[in-house]
């Protein structure tokens, strides 16, 4: 009784510090890129922009006729506005991706897709929603300490010193990913048709999305029951097996053969890419910094560093 | 309090939020069956086993809402002020039916066209790529045209009283959830199809089909597909025009039936 307390306490002794730990900065620029290419690439299904950005196009009318967005609309103004809005917010992801102003890049960023949302939610997933939270929570670190453009114009590169940034950020992120999928296999677990596994069929045969045009023959019934099932599970669990080094990447990769089949199977924008790559914040910073290090000049001393420090957060 | 307690106080906070807004609200209970499943006796286990959890979990999920019941107030307004107020109930309960819609215009002719008759064209915006074709590259951005019409479908659904179901519902009584879809594909085939030309669209409807989705059980009902098919083919094509027959105005609610599509008029302007 006493060792499971000691380790229990151990353990929590050891997630506490690795959220008040500093990490090297590549995860964050990592995770940067990742999001600002793919917010690219939402915008560029976000077009034509007289679909989806001006205010005569999709978009809802004001019940009222009151508000900035049917003032503009009154003065002849939606269309430009929206070229206004959509022009922004490319600049604010090119910016992202190349890491510069990074720091004011990833808030902008943020408060854009919260400003996208307001401006037009109708053409927007979940998969914008999931951009949100993760932005958000990477706007509490410095992502622009390597492989920006803000890192080569300070000319961090050549003094081979890229500064390390607080890990918790990163934890947050990790626990915003994991109650995602806490929260969408509890959603599905509150539903029949997950229960009694037909659900995937279900999906599957949807006209708006199926990737291909045949139905799923009702002998492959046992397999998509399965995979019904076994969705759920792996939902629910995600939460539990992130927590844990050695089961980490089991569920990654459980995750990410997921996304893969989603991918495959049903027409979801961007969703699968933006979820593989939230994966990346459960990569080991150390790691990440050390695998990329031999590309950075003079970092000898520097990843010692890392490897000593960064010990106690990969061992959570 | 130093800056590292207030931190630690911000991420308390910020994880209670966003898991209150994660936990379903409730949980739907399954239907007794009279009858083994499609599964037999294991899919009946395995099913029934999933019933058990869900009726663990479901008294749990009530519990962390009953005790956060305080402050779920607060944390709903920071989830909506900070953009996270979004649930995670993707494909949760996935429609068990093929969903289609479709918009009509009513084109009069103009002056300088004494004789002209009254016309119609009517036109699939949704799904965006065509349904017998897989879904590749173009795909991509035709989802963006779903999903926006999806969600204004929602939205209409949410905000149309019962009431309103009547033959002679005006349309300044409908909610304008709709309207920028009629709208906007109206103001496209305007552009293109009636340029140059002095028709104009004197009315426009938005039309919402539903068709059975391949069934759980059975062979696949390959002649209901093809026959359907045939049917919509002709709104892969473009716009599809009636010229020689125009059916009056129908009345608001009213319905259609083309393959086994039952279309039903939930919107309408007269511009």
């Amino acid at each position: 009784m006493i060792d499971i307390l000691t380790a229990l306490r151990a353990g929590i002794g050891r997630g506490l510090a690795a959220w008040s730990a500093d990490v090297p900065p590549h995860s964050y620029a990592l995770l940067r890129m990742a999001f600002g290419a793919i917010g690219l690439l939402s915008l560029a299904g976000l077009t034509p922009v007289s679909m989806f950005w001006a205010l005569d196009g999709l978009s809802p009318l004001s019940a009222d006729g009151t508000g900035p967005r049917a003032w503009l609309l009154a003065h002849g103004w939606g269309t430009l506005a929206g070229w206004a809005v959509f022009g922004a917010l490319v600049a604010v992801f090119v910016a992202l991706t190349i890491g510069f102003r990074s720091d004011v890049a990833v808030m902008l960023g943020f408060i854009g897709l919260v400003a996208q949302d307001h401006w037009n939610h109708l053409p927007l997933s979940s998969a914008h929603q999931v951009m949100i939270v993760l932005l958000f929570c990477l706007m509490w670190a410095e992502t622009g300490g390597v492989w920006s453009a803000d890192a080569y114009l300070a000319g961090a590169a050549a003094k081979g010193g890229a500064a390390r940034a607080p890990a918790w950020p990163l934890m947050l992120m990790r626990c915003q990913i994991a109650i995602i999928y806490g929260s969408t296999g509890l959603w599905k677990l509150a539903y029949p048709v997950w229960r009694d596994g037909s659900a995937v069929h279900w999906a599957l045969s949807l006209n708006v999305f199926h990737r291909v045009p045949w139905p799923v023959p009702a002998s492959a019934a046992p397999f998509v029951a399965m995979l019904t099932w076994g969705t759920v599970l792996f939902e629910l669990s995600f939460p539990v097996l992130v927590l844990f080094r050695r089961t980490r990447s089991l569920a990654l990769a459980g995750g990410i053969a997921l996304h893969l089949g989603l991918f495959a199977a049903l027409e979801l924008g961007p969703f699968s890419l933006i979820m593989i790559a939230s994966y990346l914040a459960f990569l080991d910073p150390c790691t990440t910094a050390r695998r990329f290090a031999p590309r950075d000049s003079g970092r000898q001393d520097h990843r010692s560093e890392v490897a000593a420090q960064d010990a106690g957060l990969a061992s959570q | 309090m130093t800056r590292h307690h207030l931190v630690v106080a911000f991420i308390v906070w910020h994880l209670v939020a966003i898991v209150i807004g994660a936990i379903p609200p409730g949980f739907s209970p399954s239907e007794p069956r009279d009858r083994p499943g499609r599964l037999g006796p294991v899919g009946d286990r395995v099913t029934a086993s999933f019933d058990v959890l869900a009726d663990g979990v479901e008294p749990v999920s009530r519990a962390v809402l009953w005790l956060t019941r305080p402050i779920q107030r607060y944390a709903a307004s920071y989830r909506a002020l900070t953009g996270l107020g979004q649930g995670w109930g993707m494909f949760s309960n996935p429609p068990q039916v093929d969903q289609y819609v479709r918009t009509r215009y009513y084109i009069e002719p103009g002056t300088r066209a004494a004789g002209r008759r009254r016309w119609i064209a009517s036109q699939l915006v949704m799904p965006a790529h065509r349904e017998d074709r897989v879904r590749l590259v173009t795909s991509y951005r035709n989802s963006y045209q779903d999903k926006a019409i999806a969600l204004a479908l929602e939205a209409f659904y949410q905000h149309r009283e019962p009431a309103l179901i009547r033959p002679d519902t005006r349309p300044d009584e409908l909610p304008n959830d709709l309207a920028p879809i009629g709208r906007y594909f109206a103001r496209q085939f305007q552009r293109t199809v009636l340029a140059g030309t002095d028709q104009r669209i004197v009315r426009i409807e938005v039309w919402v089909g539903n068709a059975p989705a391949p069934d759980l059980e059975g062979p696949t009902d390959r002649t209901g597909r093809l026959t359907r098919l045939a049917a919509l083919r002709e709104y892969f094509e473009g716009p599809v025009e009636q010229r020689l027959v125009v059916p009056p105005y129908p009345p608001y609610h009213g319905g259609e039936q083309e393959a086994d599509i039952r279309w039903v008029l939930e919107y309408y302007e007269e511009p």
